[in-house]
């Protein structure tokens, strides 16, 4: 208990100008040298940024060039964490392997159960009482051992052998803005996941707008898991073993990318994403965030 | 109406913040919890809080002074005994100002739950009739559905980290409206009584995501499965300032706990509180004027009885007045 909260001069590690007060978001960018930092447990660490350029039809529709930011655009960073989807698939395997071996040894217990009951009925001393625990017995073995068990439906696990067997790679966007409603990160995370938008990328260095995020590499990261399941469909999220089975294993470096998101009324519209979600869930105003 | 109104929405709006002093022109600043940098508003320069390693430890310093306490205690100790713990039977022998420390933890909790939920319905049962009739009847039953839910918050727990008599405290917030909380400086400790923390902060933490897990459950659920990350959590200590103040009545010493900030009292013992017993009051007295008027020694008689009764009951022998001042009070309440 000796390491307490300090408070740290904000510089740039380059070139020692003063960076910009962002609140509650953890990254700057140096008015001088115009690199980006990330704030994170080790302090202050360089940021590799890039932005998704206008998706193909938009930029059509538009008359925008190639590889060219989107004009009155807001931009939102997500975390893009690439996940090897293999292990995943290989762990389902096995539970399915597990499901068969429990169903087996459930039907031969279920067996046993009425083997012994028509001894009973055959046997001298006959109980009723004894034969009532028995039956009483009977029927909810099988009930309390798909409860206890908690083991998936095979269609479930079908379900997820069949969306994920030919995929081995997969991005899960985790979104880094700040939000009042800490479900937001789910709700937007759950979206552009499940949508897998193809993006090029152009360097927003030379950018001075403010990179809009809240979220460290780390956090990011622990919310992998969570994001994905979120993208299950809810029958799949009840089978309790399977989803605490799921650990996804990540296939390269976290990357963060801001997203062109277009204002419409009360709703923030992503270009890649294809989905609406309200302006309220996403805090924008930065300069308000830092006062 | 009105104000109340304004009232609520200023709570709402109550942020929490920690007092930290500026490393470049040592000015005082206020910093809301979640502010990652700051503008120092005396010298303009831009701050970052860095992460620390293990807890921070912040205190609240001690706003009313040791009269003012005792003041607040015995207040207290004449409003709830009726006045009647008289001076001449009661002394205060202790006051001890302790900062006692309190774990906290706030951040962001994501996860996942799965299991069943009870839901009542309306079953249809046969029962047989007057004249063996089948007849419908309706019960309310219970059905298990299976359910899973996502879960995203922003927690916060507290609870004492040490093990304090009397302190009728279960844990701090950082958004009372006259707490300034301070980074603490551990040579305070030397100067000050600061009660050591005796649960770990691993117990503190497993306590602390034992009690979260438990409440993200929605009510009338059984959670089977379940996956849970805290993150952008903090775990810190911090001390609070409590007046402990024992007195003496009648050979018996008591405690009264008065809050160092606010100077309210907290809780404490009291030696007895009057109860009156108004059928007693009416009741006996007309017993002894009935006996009076039928044989004037009566009640003396009567009184008499009863004193042995009491004798053999009690199995010891006390003086007539004592006894007489006890079944008073007994009759007719305290004092």
């Amino acid at each position: 208990m000796k390491n307490d909260a300090k408070i740290l001069p904000l510089r740039c590690k380059n070139c020692g100008a003063e960076l910009p007060v962002m609140g509650q978001y953890v990254t700057f960018q140096c008015p001088s040298c115009r690199r980006h930092w990330l704030l994170g447990e080790d302090g202050l660490q360089p940021l590799e940024i890039s932005r998704a350029a206008a998706p193909g039809d938009y930029a059509h529709r538009h008359n925008l060039p190639e590889d060219a930011s989107v004009e009155g655009a807001i931009y939102i960073p997500f975390w893009i964490i690439p996940v090897d989807t293999r292990p995943f698939v290989e762990g389902i395997r096995r539970l399915m392997d597990e499901i068969a071996k429990s169903t087996e040894k459930l039907i031969k217990r279920s067996a046993d159960v009425k083997r012994d009951e028509k001894e009973d009925l055959f046997s001298i001393n006959f109980d009723y009482r004894r034969r009532e625990e028995r039956v009483f017995s009977t029927s909810t073995i099988l009930a309390d051992s798909a409860a206890e068990s908690d083991l998936p439906q095979t269609s479930e696990v079908n379900f997820l052998l069949k969306e994920f067997s030919d995929t081995t790679r997969l991005n899960i966007f985790v979104p880094a803005f700040l939000s009042v409603n800490p479900y937001a990160y789910i709700k937007v995370g759950r979206l552009m996941t499940v949508h897998q938008p193809e993006f090029r990328l152009v360097h927003s260095n030379d950018s001075m707008s403010p990179i809009l995020c809240a979220l460290t590499k780390s956090v990011a990261m622990d919310l992998t898991d969570f994001i994905f399941i979120a993208t299950l469909p809810e029958r799949v999220q009840r089978a309790g073993k399977l989803v605490e089975a799921i650990h996804l294993e990540t296939s390269g470096e976290a990357v963060l990318i801001e997203f062109p998101f277009t204002l419409e009324g009360h709703y923030l519209t992503s270009l890649h994403g294809g989905f609406s979600v309200s302006r309220k869930l996403v805090s924008l105003d930065w300069q308000r965030e830092t006062v | 109406m009105i104000l109340n109104a304004e009232h609520k929405k200023a709570e709402r709006e109550k942020i929490e913040t920690i007092g930290f002093k500026c490393p470049l022109c040592g000015g005082s600043l206020d910093v809301e919890e979640g502010l990652k940098s700051i503008k120092c508003r005396y010298c303009g320069s831009s701050l970052y809080i860095s992460a620390q390693e293990g807890p921070a430890n912040y205190y609240a310093r001690c706003r009313i002074n040791e009269g003012k306490a005792k003041h607040a205690a015995i207040s207290y100790l004449l409003r709830e005994s009726s006045h009647n713990v008289g001076g001449m039977n009661t002394s205060i022998i202790e006051c001890k100002l302790v900062h006692v420390p309190f774990w906290r933890m706030h951040g962001r909790l994501i996860g996942w739950i799965a299991g069943e939920t009870l839901e009542k319905e309306m079953q249809e049962i046969e029962a047989s009739g007057p004249r063996g009739s089948a007849v419908k009847r309706y019960k309310i039953g219970s059905k298990r559905k299976p359910f899973s839910k996502l879960v995203f918050k922003h927690i916060e727990w507290s609870a004492p980290a040490a093990y304090v008599p009397h302190l009728q405290m279960q844990g701090v917030s950082l958004k009372a409206t006259m707490l300034r909380w301070e980074v603490l400086d551990h040579s305070l400790k030397t100067r000050q009584n600061f009660a050591l923390p005796t649960m770990s902060e691993e117990k503190a933490e497993s306590d602390a995501y034992k009690y979260l897990t438990k409440v993200v459950a929605p009510t009338g659920t059984i959670v089977r499965s379940g996956r849970f990350k805290l993150f952008d959590n903090d775990i810190s200590v911090y001390y609070y300032p409590i007046y402990f103040i024992s007195y003496k009545h009648r050979n018996r010493i008591f405690t009264i706990t008065v809050d160092g900030v606010e100077g309210r009292v907290m809780g404490g013992a009291v030696p007895y509180k009057p109860r009156q017993n108004v059928k007693n009051i009416v009741l006996i007295p007309a017993a002894a004027a009935l006996m009076t008027i039928l044989f004037p020694p009566l009640p003396l008689i009567a009184l008499g009885i009863l004193y042995v009764v009491d004798t053999l009951t009690m199995s010891k022998r006390p003086a007539p007045i004592d006894w007489l001042t006890a079944r008073c009070a007994a009759w007719f309440g305290e004092g």
